[in-house]
């Protein structure tokens, strides 16, 4: 497929399967209702009765939230504690979401995202876990190439270049085709139905074979990453203000979010219409 | 061939004919840079007027340079050879005096062997920073004596100020700084905390430590540095000579009514001029630094403009701001500071900026009002970090120190939140420097406690009177050595109050200001009791707000002696707050100061809302 086309197709597919874009979005929001709710609870008990609510609304004021932090450290702390439920639950969700919405889309209108995510999450996981331990790997292997680089040139120009720009740069690039080959391996296991390991391999081989896939996720994912930093503007534009004002804002950030999502769903989309031709040789290699 | 240039029309040093100070002493010094010794050899003629009126038998010297001798002198002891982060090289710096005579009316007189080590501080046999020489014949009262020294400066690799450091490139930078003997103070009875009725005064000299700055007597300098051709030069001072012979050149300097006289030198120095009114200003900056020398100057001029408009002028025609390279950064020296930067540091990350302000702010206090380093750290550090704080957030505006979307930091209250948390009772002001039980509580008392000391003693007083305060404790103490008893009293005495609560407590004590407000209380027909508290042992006079069910407020006065106080109200009463103006600076829980008993803001709603919008960041973060 043309470049255009496997963007059209993807957004098409987003567009037609809208529901899978509320599904993702609203799991994601209720993931972070839940997790926010007792937090803000706390932070609302020691808040509250101060009546230094109205002055932490407008911005941020270090004196106070130094005294919120320190004389309340231990409530701060435990409730701050359960954010790291978030780590395995994005693991799980992210794996369940891949090969879910890559069966959804591929599966023509009416395919379960939820029996997609059943019937490969397990392998998505193994996936997800490979991935991550290769990203580990090699993100440690790159901090300490460049670190000792760092260390080793005596010039201050040189140590900034290596540390602030080109470290960044390195772990963004490593991020990022981890991603992409999670994305198309998981996509393997979704359309052929093949093990974890020859997933990874498949997902390799489809991104040779299809290199302009690599375009269509750099230009959802560009897209996905602008809705983030729009949310992030907002919120720096609109810092203070009652409730109404509040409201406001997060209701304009919802809507970028959904975009964003949009985006998501739109590059898993792209990725289901590539045809099962890419995936074919290792599903018959497994026969 | 030899190239003299006088420097036609070269500045005075100040902007006065002679000094204004008593100017009890003279240094004629003649420096040599040995660069591939990584040494200075040098030559000094120390004159000294006796200020006492009984004669004097004895002169004290620093030789601070002597720290870095060994690992067992009390500079390395204390610090383990480390000074803010930077460790003392391998190669061993000192101070040889290898000639010491004083001249007399029948020639010269020997007193080589005549110096001895004395350790007034901890009696370390091993520390040679402070030495001692008994004259052959006494200086008589307002009678002057000169002592010439031959010395070598060994410089160590760059620590604690001094030294040197090779650049990448394989350039050398040298900061010659605590370089030379230098004679402590001779303080006369009444000085300082010399009694009225002592009969004699007294030397002040303090060894090397690790925590500690220095102290020493206005004089007028005269200093000839011989370098290699190719450095460029900065100096305490104003140039009046510069000479070219062959492959070196020979600067000459001069300087009045200042305590020190530093200087530095490389090859890869950028040199950069500007103009603030009668100031010409100097940036020595690094070469891969030159993109930034209008910070230094802005900050330059910001500092200068600041301290002419409250203080009074600055004295001395010249400034040289040196961007050194490790620890030579973030010190002052009269008319020379160092307030390094980084490469491709933002421009929101307003570090030199702080540095240069504060170390400028040095000028003053320690410059002109040259109060003991060693044993009143906090009336230089403190009183320069507490306007440095000042005039960064008038100048540079909300986020004066850092200022990057969604996250700004002022000056203030770093120093405040640096003081308050996690034990603000844990140093107190008025401390020797060396008997602090650690650098970090050095650090937080003479620089942050100290500048929100001053800044809770402003909310008090209110900035016209501080100002005034502060503006007359310069006028009347420039040129001097005051302490913190002169500084109390120029502040009672402007102000009207008598502020020994406020001294004793927070000069001289540890006390911790956290009042709160304990309860507000329902006491039936539609009446209220409520509850302040004095949670810490500090006393401090508190402004209540009251606001009333009614919507009217009140503002009441409480002395703040009682550690529980209670106000009783005929009307209901919806919310009680304790130092509404935030004034208090020092308080060290502010958030305890306020309570009511309604809801209604829009906390909970923003709390939540802001939370789960930076999960769902996160999560899209994980699902891109």
């Amino acid at each position: 497929m043309m470049l255009v086309q496997l963007l059209r197709a993807g957004l098409g597919s987003a567009l037609r399967r809208f529901d899978l874009v509320i599904l993702v979005y609203g799991i994601q929001l209720a993931f972070a209702a839940v997790l926010a709710a007792p937090i803000a609870r706390s932070l609302e008990a020691i808040v509250g009765p101060t009546g230094f609510g109205a002055e932490l609304v407008a911005g941020a004021d270090f004196v106070l939230w130094a005294d919120i932090l320190v004389e309340e450290a231990r409530t701060v702390g435990r409730r701050g504690l359960h954010l790291l439920w978030l780590l395995p639950l994005v693991m799980l969700w992210k794996a369940a979401k891949g090969v879910g919405l890559i069966h959804a889309l591929g599966m023509g209108s009416g395919a379960s995202f939820w029996r997609g995510a059943m019937r490969f999450g397990l392998r998505s996981v193994i996936v997800g876990v490979i991935f991550t331990a290769l990203a580990a790997l090699m993100g440690t292997l790159v901090l300490m190439l460049l670190g000792t680089i760092a260390t080793a040139s005596s010039s201050p120009v040189a140590a900034y270049w290596i540390l602030v720009v080109l470290m960044p740069l390195a772990l963004l690039a490593l991020f990022l085709g981890v991603d992409v080959l999670r994305a198309t391996s998981r996509a393997a296991i979704a359309t052929a139905d093949i093990s974890a390991l020859a997933s990874t391999r498949a997902g390799f081989k489809a991104l040779v074979r299809q290199p302009r896939l690599l375009t269509v996720y750099g230009a959802w994912k560009l897209l996905g990453l602008m809705c983030l930093m729009l949310s992030f503007q907002a919120e720096l534009h609109v810092a203070a203000g009652g409730s109404a004002a509040i409201a406001a804002l997060f209701i304009l950030q919802q809507v970028f979010f959904v975009i964003g999502v949009v985006c998501s769903v739109s590059w898993y989309g792209a990725l289901a219409s590539a045809g099962p031709g890419l995936w074919l040789q290792e599903a018959e290699s497994e026969l | 061939m030899t190239m003299i240039h006088l420097s036609a029309g070269a500045q005075h040093p100040t902007t006065y004919e002679g000094p204004r100070s008593e100017n009890r002493i003279t240094y004629e010094l003649d420096a040599v840079l040995d660069a591939d010794l990584r040494a200075v050899r040098g030559q000094a003629q120390i004159s000294w007027r006796n200020p006492d009126s009984v004669p004097v038998d004895t002169l004290q010297f620093h030789l601070y340079l002597n720290a870095f001798r060994s690992s067992r002198s009390t500079f390395m002891r204390e610090g383990g050879g480390r000074h803010r982060g930077f460790v003392a090289g391998g190669t061993a710096g000192g101070l040889d005096i290898e000639g010491l005579s004083v001249l007399t009316p029948d020639g010269e007189r020997d007193l080589t062997n005549r110096l001895v080590y004395i350790r007034p501080d901890d009696g370390n046999a091993y520390d040679s920073t402070v030495a001692f020489v008994r004259l052959p014949t006494p200086v008589m009262p307002g009678k002057e004596i000169t002592v010439s020294a031959r010395f070598l400066a060994r410089l160590p690799e760059i620590v604690a100020r001094t030294g040197y450091a090779e650049r990448p490139d394989g350039t050398l930078f040298f900061m010659v700084a605590q370089w030379f003997p230098k004679l402590g103070v001779y303080e006369v009875p009444g000085q300082r905390y010399v009694p009225d009725d002592a009969p004699r005064g007294r030397w002040n000299t303090h060894q090397f430590h690790a925590n500690s700055e220095f102290y020493a007597d206005f004089g007028t300098y005269t200093v000839t540095i011989d370098v290699p051709l190719a450095y460029v030069v900065g100096a305490t001072g104003v140039r009046t000579v510069s000479e070219e012979q062959g492959a070196r050149k020979r600067l000459r300097y001069f300087a009045q009514d200042v305590h020190d006289f530093a200087w530095t030198a490389s090859p890869a120095f950028i040199a950069h001029e500007d103009q603030w009114e009668h100031v010409t200003l100097r940036l020595l900056l690094q070469p891969e630094h030159r993109g930034q020398a209008p910070r230094h100057f802005r900050a330059a001029k910001v500092a200068l403009a600041a301290f002419d408009e409250i203080l009074g002028p600055y004295p001395y025609t010249e400034l040289t701001l040196v961007d050194g390279l490790g620890g030579a950064n973030g010190m002052e020296y009269p008319m020379l500071i160092t307030c390094g930067t980084t490469y491709g540091l933002p421009g929101r990350l307003r570090l030199p900026e702080v540095v240069t302000v504060h170390e400028f702010g040095h000028q003053y206090f320690y410059g002109l009002l040259a109060s003991n380093e060693f044993e009143e750290a906090w009336l230089d550090e403190g009183m320069t970090s507490y306007f440095e704080a000042k005039i960064m957030d008038e100048a540079y505006g909300p986020g004066s120190l850092v200022n990057v979307p969604g996250l700004r930091l002022d000056d203030a209250i770093m120093h405040r939140l640096n003081y308050a948390k996690p034990e603000p009772s844990r140093a107190v002001l008025q401390t020797r420097a060396w008997q602090y039980a650690s650098g970090a509580d050095y650090g937080m008392a003479s620089y942050s406690k100290a500048a929100t000391v001053l800044r809770t003693l402003e909310g008090f007083l209110g900035w016209p009177t501080t100002r005034e305060v502060f503006r007359t404790y310069f006028e009347r103490w420039r040129y001097r050595h005051p302490t913190a008893r002169d500084f109390q009293a120029v502040a009672e005495e402007v102000s009207g109050e008598d502020l020994e609560w406020f001294f004793s407590q927070y000069v001289y004590g540890s006390s911790v200001v956290d009042y709160a407000v304990g309860a507000i209380e329902p006491a039936g027909e539609g009446k209220s009791t409520v509850r302040l508290l004095r949670l810490a042992d500090g006393v401090f006079p508190q402004r209540v707000r009251i606001r009333f069910a009614d919507g009217s407020a009140e503002d009441l006065h409480w002395d703040g002696s009682a550690a529980e106080h209670r106000l009783e109200f005929a009307r209901s009463v919806t919310e009680v707050y304790l130092d509404p103006d935030n004034e208090v600076w020092l308080d060290a829980n502010r958030l305890n100061n306020r309570l009511r008993t309604e809801g209604g803001d829009a906390f909970a709603l923003k709390a939540w809302t802001t939370l789960a919008v930076w999960i769902q960041r996160l999560l899209a973060i994980a699902a891109l």
